[in-house]
């Protein structure tokens, strides 16, 4: 233990040296200015990173990005706070629906709860594809319970998809039936919001720079995808672009190694009862609740 | 989601910001050695405390819970740094607790960019030590707590920590252990 000496002195060399702090009232205006409300409903919020994408790369050092809150300006920004802002804003909405439209199926989209679901944590995804007069081709939730384990959304989304076991519920209207079975299945693209997060924590990405996106200022972020020995489509280029104040993920680019580029963009849901009806696909009252091979299987043949 | 929006609740939080900035923004201060970032610690940590501020604001001491997450921040990002670096930091070993050149030292201090220069090239959990300790005042055992180890390792922890930085400031050739720029 230091001497009562020595101890006296480091309370005295502290106390000058925090003392030295130049203006202390700017910045406690400055912070207390600022919004620290969650945010809000209709936020866009996107993520950029998808399955298959192993990435290894440090944080830029020093970027310009716009602070966050309402009251703040441009000024630059240390790589590490950035990300630790935007690893903020994610757990912030962790609990909220994310909406995802576009990407592989631009019609319809993916409504999943909580966003940024915990280990052990019950999840529910809804897939709705519509076609181009808007009729629901495929309405499907499945819900089971986060798997556990720290790498439990990179290591299987680079193997194609978190290898679940949980409930499926299937309406195909083709049919006018609809079936609920429990099942193991691979969920695939739905979770990329939460591979997103992990890289992101992982400080895998390099900020590009400011940006406008949907009338929003943004930051653009890239994800440095390494050559992969893969076989085709694997992903070769992955862009992140997140809301420069709340710092939520907007909009991810994805290019694929055959070509096939995809759009995608996020919405944070509040999960006040009407999204949460989102989640649930929507059976109509005539429909037949049949066993699993009649709502999937081949279409019976019709005797002639 | 944690956060109430009833102007009740907003007001009790924005009282407490009000109240704790000042001195999380020392606290921060004194553990990056930069206003900057200080004041971007001070934000992250208000960001998290919202989010749980139905149940902080019942706690006891508010304060003290900001105080620990700020402190885990620098803690975090400190070990994310020296996970990615392959340089490490020289061992304590063979640097003694010499207390009374020590105290000689810091009593000589009167350039105190240079005194948080030598605190930030300590290693984090050692500049959390002594800010906790001496800047915050704590307990001991509250230090402990805070970075969840034995009291007994606190109070070595102070003195190896004193030493170095002791060594730091009286230029006696530590190499060089963390990103820390010497003030011009």
């Amino acid at each position: 233990m230091p001497t009562h000496e020595l101890e006296d002195q480091l309370r005295s060399t502290l106390a000058r040296a925090a003392a030295d702090f130049e203006h202390p009232d700017q910045a406690r205006q400055r912070l207390l200015q600022r919004d620290y409300h969650p945010r809000r409903e209709n936020l866009r919020l996107a993520a950029g990173i998808t399955a298959g994408a192993a990435l290894a790369v440090g944080l830029a050092a020093v970027i310009t990005a716009v602070a966050h809150g309402p009251a703040s300006k441009a000024a630059p920004l240390a790589a590490p706070a950035l990300r630790t802002r935007l690893l903020a804003a994610i757990d912030t909405a962790s609990g909220d629906i994310l909406y995802a439209k576009g990407g592989p199926a631009p019609d319809g989209g993916t409504w999943q709860s909580p966003a940024y679901p915990q280990p052990g944590q019950k999840v529910h995804v809804r897939t709705l594809g519509l076609g181009p007069d808007g009729t629901a081709f495929k309405d499907e939730e499945e819900s089971f319970a986060m798997p556990s384990g720290n790498d439990s959304y990179t290591s299987n989304l680079d193997q194609g998809g978190l290898q679940l076991s949980g409930t499926i519920l299937t309406v195909n209207h083709v049919r006018h039936v609809w079936g609920e079975w429990h099942s193991t299945f691979v969920l695939g693209f739905a979770l990329d919001a939460a591979g997103i997060r992990a890289e992101i924590a992982n400080g895998q990405f390099k900020v590009v720079g400011p940006a406008e996106l949907h009338g929003q200022q943004a930051v653009q972020l890239e994800i440095n995808v390494p050559p992969s020995n893969e076989a085709p489509p694997h992903v070769t280029a992955a862009r992140l672009w997140v809301d420069a104040t709340t710092y939520l993920p907007m909009q991810q680019y994805v290019r694929m190694s055959n070509g096939e580029q995809n759009v995608t963009d996020y919405t944070f849901l509040p999960p006040t009862a009407e999204n949460l009806a989102k989640l649930r696909p929507r059976i109509p009252a005539d429909y037949t609740r049949v066993g699993r091979t009649q709502v999937t299987g081949p279409k019976p043949k019709t005797a002639k | 989601m944690d956060w109430v929006s009833d102007a009740a609740s907003k007001r009790q939080f924005e009282g407490f910001a009000a109240e704790a900035s000042d001195s999380l923004l020392r606290t921060g201060y004194l553990m990056t050695g930069d206003v900057r970032e200080a004041e971007d610690l001070v934000q992250e940590t208000f960001l998290r405390v919202a989010r749980r501020w139905n149940r902080v604001r019942s706690m006891d001491h508010p304060a003290a819970y900001a105080r620990r997450i700020l402190i885990n921040l620098v803690l975090d990002e400190a070990g994310r740094r020296s996970r990615q670096q392959a340089e490490l930091g020289p061992q304590d070993a063979g640097i003694d607790a010499a207390d009374e050149s020590a105290t000689r030292a810091l009593r000589e201090v009167d350039d105190f960019a240079e005194f948080r220069w030598a605190l930030a090239r300590l290693p984090a959990r050692q500049r959390a030590v002594l800010v906790l300790r001496y800047w915050e005042d704590l307990p001991v055992a509250e230090v402990a707590d805070v970075l969840g180890c034995s009291a007994g390792t606190v109070t070595s922890t102070a003195s190896r920590a004193a030493a170095r930085l002791a060594q730091a400031l009286t230029r006696s050739g530590l190499p060089s252990t963390g990103p820390a720029t010497r003030p011009s």
